[in-house]
């Protein structure tokens, strides 16, 4: 078999597949345009084919016919595809090219065109060119220039799809156009062989590609490709063949070797497509539940709440892939340490509270090594981290930019089998998703708690702007009763001096004026009361600029000073304060008058808890039995003093827990005081004042007990 | 002797009008004006022997008015009433240029000891 005859074949065959292609896959014109491109080049083909491959002269006249009349078209269907590509106007043109190709055909048929031939390369018989015969080559080469040149100046307008679609069409034509022109030669004389015929077929094959496919190869990589796959495959099916021509000159052993090599060429995809259908038989368990999974993978994003989500994860995981259990831990930022989230087993393994801190070499190395991995893969320290936790099989982190937002432990499979490639594969495509739907939550958490702390900041700094504007009201007019008061004290005063003999003799009178002053008392005493809680307010609407007062004091003395005021105010005479001081050492820091309003309003509190408990809560039995308890201890650490302040006053009910800070709330049933400040100006002044911190546990009818950490100077809690 | 006068300068005239009336029984003659430029004016006026100037008038500060009745007579005697602690804590009456402050709520036996100095 020559390699003219191998070409021919080759063209003839691939036309033909690319026909029934086109056929069965095409659905637009441009699908059918093509198609009748390949028909021609499969007439061309067929043509050369024959006569390739016969010494009969009718055959060689007629299949020189055929592959003329072919050949003629393949110019005109090629100027028919661009036109229909570039949806060209010119209608007339391609009328035209017909009408030349059809009457080049019919002359061609009449004998008109190439009478004669002559034999070369002492097998192939080519036609002698003629006049008319240079004409049709010459129309020929016009309608391929106008083709090339519509499609160039298309290619320069279009969408990047059809420019890429056009290079394709120019890169296929040319090289047809080098291979085809190949056979022509010898027509004029030159003796060259004609080698190229196969650069037909890959006309076929690229214009086929182009015009199918949409999502073409970048053009530069696929001749790249292509040019490696024929260098490589040539030299390595050439040399048995060069070898042979050397050794055994032609003979019989060609016809074994070309069919190994067309073996050797059709090998490797046979084999990908024989191990893929042998892997899905194998595997048909396997594929099923990494489907599952990466379907139920893409639905974790839908999934915004983190406990849901969790569940979710380990619940898919173990469902779809049978196993005996699946844990999945979370990040918890708070307190430092991988918390277990979500678990499911089959009653074997419990892994209840478990938890990873940060600093764990096994965080470390899953942070690191960011893909699943195997338990047996893991080093022993490393296994130790996972101590207790026995029975798994495969730990798959979740990471997301170097930052290990959870992992998922896996157990066995429960048909004993081991986890292989594929499925680390897709529990890493799993992860992925997981970090992405994990993540998600983290943010959407973090952003609800931020808003929940905008909202209360934004609440305070509220209420700490109106108290200073209701302040500022409230004390203009506590003014105006004060000066108004003194004007009525000074009116009787004034009055008594001018009338006094008149009320001398008039007793009553005397008694009458002395009420006024009284009042007149009355009414002072009460402004100054009320500017307290207004200073309460104001006092720590502006807290900043107290850093300067900060002072080392004994906190005996700030009790003792708080007790004095409150027996002054509730009017008792004996106050009963047990009063705990370890280590001996009872200085603390801080802004020592309102470390006092903190500590008078923590005592006054917690009498007014026990007063309210006896007086609201109690029987009189129980009323007997009741003693008043209240206790301060002071705690010294290196950075802070601990003060805990107990009663066994009334408590505070659970579903009020929540308001004891805030301003204005109250539950005294109490007629006195109860203004509701005293315990959010006590937090003001720790917290913010002081940076402290303040907390409280109390339960309600059997006590509550007030704690605050006070920084020691230049400390920070 | 010229009887001794004071100028009270408050917002809200009633409050102005309510502590003249206290001071006045005290055989001083009080002056009140609830704006810069009626204050102004009265001191022009009268030259009161003393000036009780509310920090935070409607339309101007206290002490803007303090500045220009310096302005007028330089050796004004001036008290600052106010109410407002942070304003008491960060000034003292030297670095304001007032003889004092008051707090408010003023009690009137401070207003007295002040006007019988006068």
């Amino acid at each position: 078999m020559s390699l003219f005859l191998f070409s021919n074949l080759l063209v003839s065959i691939t036309s033909l597949g690319l026909i029934l292609l086109l056929l069965i896959y095409g659905r637009q014109k441009i699908h059918r345009i093509w198609a009748l491109c390949n028909f021609v080049v499969f007439t061309w083909g067929v043509g050369t084919l024959i006569i390739s491959s016969t010494a009969n002269p009718l055959l060689i006249y007629i299949g020189w016919q055929l592959a003329l009349i072919g050949g003629y078209f393949i110019a005109t269907t090629y100027y028919h595809t661009i036109y229909v590509l570039t949806a060209s106007k010119n209608k007339a043109f391609l009328i035209l090219t017909y009408l030349f190709t059809s009457l080049a055909a019919i002359f061609t048929l009449f004998n008109k065109v190439v009478p004669q031939f002559r034999l070369m390369f002492n097998s192939i018989y080519f036609p002698r060119a003629t006049v008319a015969y240079l004409i049709i080559y010459l129309g020929w080469a016009l309608i391929a220039t106008v083709a090339s040149a519509e499609l160039l100046k298309f290619m320069k307008s279009t969408t990047p799809v059809k420019r890429l679609q056009s290079k394709y069409m120019l890169t296929a034509f040319i090289i047809g156009f080098i291979g085809g022109g190949s056979v022509l030669w010898p027509s004029w004389g030159v003796s060259i062989y004609p080698f190229g015929n196969i650069g037909v077929a890959l006309y076929a094959i690229i214009g086929t590609y182009a015009i199918l496919r949409y999502r073409l190869m970048d053009i530069k990589a696929a001749i790249t490709r292509t040019g490696i796959f024929t260098i490589v495959y040539a030299f390595v099916l050439g040399m048995p063949f060069w070898l042979g021509f050397k050794l055994l000159g032609k003979g019989l052993w060609i016809l074994p070797l070309s069919f190994s090599v067309v073996l050797a060429t059709s090998g490797p995809f046979i084999y990908r497509l024989l191990q893929k259908k042998a892997e899905d038989i194998l595997l048909v368990e396997q594929r099923r539940y990494q489907k599952l999974l990466l379907q139920a993978a893409s639905g974790m994003v839908d999934e915004h709440n983190l406990d849901k989500l969790a569940k979710l994860i380990v619940y898919i995981v173990k469902r779809s892939v049978k196993i005996n259990f699946a844990a999945i831990f979370i990040d918890d930022k708070q307190n430092g340490v991988y918390r277990l989230k979500a678990t499911r087993d089959s009653g074997e393994v419990s892994y209840k509270d478990a938890t990873f801190l940060y600093e764990y070499p096994f965080i470390e190395y899953l942070k690191n090594h960011k893909d699943p991995v195997l338990y047996e893969e893991l080093p022993l320290d490393m296994k130790r981290n996972l101590g207790t936790l026995s029975g798994i099989s495969l730990i798959i982190p979740s990471v997301v930019q170097d930052n290990l937002l959870g992992f998922v432990l896996l157990g066995e499979k429960l048909n004993r089998r081991p986890y292989t490639e594929d499925d680390i594969n897709v529990f890493k495509t799993l992860s992925n998703q997981a970090a992405l739907a994990i993540s998600y939550c983290l943010f959407l958490e973090e952003f609800k708690k931020a808003q929940e702390r905008i909202f209360t900041a934004d609440k305070l700094g509220l209420i700490g702007g109106m108290a200073d504007g209701v302040a500022h009201q409230v004390k203009n007019r506590l003014n105006q009763f004060s000066v108004a008061a003194g004007e009525l004290k000074y009116a009787a005063k004034d009055f008594i001096k001018k009338y006094a003999q008149l009320i001398e003799k008039n007793p009553d009178m005397e008694k009458e004026i002395g009420y006024f002053l009284q009042t007149a008392d009355s009414i002072v005493s009460n402004v100054k009361k009320t500017d307290g809680v207004v200073r309460g307010l104001l006092g720590f609407a502006r807290v900043e600029e107290k850093e300067q007062f900060f002072s080392k004091f004994n906190l005996k003395e700030l009790i003792d000073y708080a007790v004095d005021m409150l027996k002054v105010k509730h009017e008792i005479s004996q106050f009963s304060l047990g009063i705990g001081l370890e280590g001996g050492d009872d200085f603390i820091y801080g802004v020592k008058p309102q470390v006092l309003e903190a500590i008078y309003n923590l005592i006054d509190n917690a009498y007014e808890a026990c007063l309210e408990k006896r007086d609201f809560r109690l029987n009189e039995q129980e009323k007997e039995a009741y003693h008043f308890q209240i206790r301060l201890n002071l705690t010294q650490a290196d950075d802070y003093s601990l003060i805990a302040l107990s009663d066994n006053g009334v408590g505070v009910k659970d579903e009020d827990k929540k308001k004891i800070f805030a301003p204005f709330f109250t539950t005294k049933s109490s007629y006195k005081s109860g203004t509701g400040i005293g315990i959010y100006v006590v937090k003001r002044i720790i917290e913010e004042s002081h940076q402290g911190q303040i907390s409280f546990s109390s339960e309600y009818l059997q006590g509550t007990t007030f704690y605050i950490k006070l920084p020691k100077k230049g400390r920070k809690i | 002797m010229k009887q001794k006068t004071v100028l009270i300068v408050d917002d809200e005239q009633e409050m102005a009008e309510s502590l003249g009336r206290v001071i006045e029984r005290r055989g001083i003659k009080a002056l009140t004006a609830s704006t810069k430029e009626e204050a102004l004016k009265l001191y022009q006026e009268n030259k009161p022997d003393c000036v009780f100037l509310d920090l935070h008038l409607s339309e101007s500060k206290g002490t803007e008015v303090l500045k220009k009745l310096k302005e007028i007579d330089p050796k004004v005697k001036a008290y600052l009433l106010t109410g407002d602690l942070v304003f008491t804590e960060r000034n003292t009456p030297e670095s304001i240029g007032v003889e004092g402050f008051l707090l408010k709520p003023i009690e009137v036996e401070d207003v007295f000891k002040i006007v019988e100095e006068l």
